[in-house]
């Protein structure tokens, strides 16, 4: 990780100084950098929603699942990541996917809470697995961990960082990131340039140190220039330091507290949230959700002689 | 595994036919070839996307000179287990264009999941205007008498009738579609009989309103043109021309109506002039020709 570059930090405001220390992420929001432990969890009741064998004979190509925990009401669980420890169906074929480690939590639609007469709508989860063959009948065997994020068990887990267009050029300064070891810096326009040219002098002398030299190494650094995003009007980008892959999501908030997130985006290390055109209002928000112990649940589930549609 | 599509190459048996329409020399000189690209068989168990399986086709060969509609009938499909595989209803099957992606595939409900590949057959009507003069109908002068069927031999010939309205008369038109309150109180009470909630009729009657309205808008230079049904489904494009004849850019055209009356508002790029013409695609008997198609033994994902 590498330090921001005082130079490139605005003092516009107060509390400039914490740029100083500021560090970019290596791992940033919503690419959490913990897997799933070895160690069993704690069994789950699981069911079937509904499966989607998309087959179209190139990488696009998956099983998808819905898969229903009872146990746990949708209006409680705001993220969940899985990970399928065996998967395969009755012709004896491995539907593990390559990649099911590097997957970060993903936010779910949480809905409202119930009535007191009601039954609380529990909470579905997707996962995506290999296609099964077009011989096979059913799933001989599916099973993994599924891990929760219950922001509401700990007032830890969820933290707001009021009036937000004023942290601009500066860290946020919030309890609950600091207990969680997250850093993050809200960059104006000029500390998003300077950390575009930090970003290309690096890669340059990464290029020299492979032996490009002269005009080609001029060339790589003007076309990581080029490619480096710029943010559209009303966009707000912030540099994320978080270690332990706290993060589960940010978002604009408005006065009345509703989300007014329209798009996310993460680039080059940087986060990107867009709302408006005019950008974030100065009575809005930025809600961070964190991964804390006691906002996780790990849990097990396996389901077995599932119906191939 | 492979990738399908190098399956699909590689594959012994010949998915890729050349057709020549029954009794078009031309044609018989210059075939269409309907080649199979991609295959994708998407199938679930729920949820509110019904599976279906798609062929993406292309077309290619000398009698796809100058064919600027395409659209499939497929007459059979079966899979290698004997099944019929039943046709995916659709809600229209207009003629597309060559390049377009709606024009170049044949959807389908899924096959067995048990097949290992399916056959499909059926035909593929071409719309060439070029082989038929009428096709090209050219209405000068086109704005200058709004709301009253626009003079044209060449539309007379095809039997299509339309005129070119007006801002206003377009919005006295909706205002005779928009439900009156008599019509939305007839909703409530049949809706009240069937045993709906008063929050789900309220959320109808907003659909229906919401409908009606949004509809009904037209774009700033938007042009519009309506007449009876059957002859604006002959309509396969138009184009306005300047008076300079230099055609002014439509990113986007709408159509809706019924059988009775069908209406395509035509969202032009800048103001139209009243001088402006109108240059129609008619999709005339002449100018349509059919190939016949057999895909055989296409490999199933």
């Amino acid at each position: 990780m590498t330090p921001i570059r005082p130079e490139a930090v605005s003092r516009r405001g107060a509390g400039a100084p914490l740029a100083l220390t500021l560090l970019f992420a290596a791992h940033t929001a919503g690419t959490a950098a913990g897997t799933a432990s070895d160690a069993p969890a704690p069994a789950t009741k699981a069911s079937i929603v509904s499966l989607g064998d998309i087959r179209k004979g190139d990488s696009s190509s998956r099983l998808e699942i819905e898969l229903e925990l009872p146990d746990f009401p949708a209006a409680e669980v705001a993220a969940a990541r899985l990970h399928v420890r065996t998967a395969v169906d009755d012709t004896g074929r491995d539907l593990v996917p390559d990649d099911d480690r590097k997957k970060p939590f993903e936010p779910l639609r949480q809905g409202r809470t119930a009535g007191p007469d009601e039954t609380p709508a529990p909470t579905v989860v997707q996962l995506k697995i290999r296609n099964p063959a077009r011989k096979a009948k059913v799933l001989a065997e599916i099973s993994g961990d599924v891990e929760l994020y219950l922001p509401g068990r700990d007032p830890n887990a969820l933290t707001r960082i009021p009036n937000i267009p004023a942290w601009a050029g500066k860290r946020l300064e919030s309890p609950a990131l600091a207990a969680s070891g997250v850093r993050i810096a809200f960059l104006t326009e000029e500390q998003l340039e300077a950390e575009k040219k930090r970003q290309a002098e690096k890669r340059k002398e990464e290029a020299r140190k492979q032996g490009v030299l002269g005009e080609m190494l001029e060339s790589l650094a003007s076309a990581f220039l080029r490619a480096f995003f710029s943010p559209e009007a009303g966009d707000v980008v912030f540099a994320v330091e978080d270690p332990g892959g706290r993060v589960v999501q940010m978002a604009l908030l408005d006065a009345a507290g509703e989300d007014q997130t329209t798009g996310r985006m993460q680039q080059q290390g940087l986060t990107v949230l867009s709302s408006s055109r005019r950008g974030p209002r100065p009575d809005w928000s930025l809600e961070v959700r964190l991964r804390t112990p006691k906002s996780e649940e790990r849990r097990s589930f396996t389901l077995k002689h599932v119906p191939l549609p | 595994m492979r990738p399908f599509r190098t399956t699909l190459r590689s594959a012994p048996i010949s998915v890729l036919l050349a057709l020549c329409p029954a009794g078009t020399p031309l044609l018989a000189q210059a075939p269409v070839r309907v080649a199979v690209e991609e295959v994708s068989d998407d199938r679930y168990s729920a949820g509110p996307f019904p599976g279906t399986l798609e062929l993406k086709l292309k077309l290619s060969g000398d009698g796809m000179d100058g064919v600027q509609g395409v659209r499939f009938l497929v007459k059979a499909a079966r899979d290698d287990q004997g099944n019929v595989i039943q046709l995916k209803e659709s809600l229209r099957n207009d003629f597309e264009s060559p390049e377009s992606s709606l024009s170049q595939k044949i959807v389908l409900k899924n096959p067995a999941r048990k097949a290992s590949s399916v056959t499909v057959s059926g035909t593929v009507e071409l719309f060439s205007p070029k082989r038929d003069p009428n096709a090209d109908v050219a209405v000068p002068n086109a704005f200058a008498k709004l709301n009253k069927p626009l003079s044209s031999k060449g539309l007379k010939a095809s039997k299509v009738e339309v005129s070119v309205l007006s801002k206003e008369r377009w919005a006295e038109e909706q205002k005779k579609q928009k439900p009156s309150e008599k019509d939305l109180a007839e909703m409530r009470a049949e809706a009240k009989k069937q045993g709906a909630s008063e929050q789900e009729i309220e959320a109808a009657i907003a659909l229906v309103q919401g409908l009606s309205e949004a509809f009904g808008g037209v774009p700033e230079n938007g042009v519009i043109l309506s007449g009876p049904g059957a002859g604006m489904e002959l309509i396969q494009s138009v184009k306005i021309l300047g008076p300079d004849g230099e055609e002014i850019h439509v990113s986007s055209t709408m159509k809706q109506g019924d059988q009775k009356t069908k209406t395509m508002i035509l969202d032009a790029s800048k103001p139209v002039p009243p001088n402006a013409s109108l240059r129609f695609t008619i999709l005339t008997d002449k100018a349509r020709f059919t190939v016949p198609f057999e895909l055989k033994d296409v490999p199933l994902p």
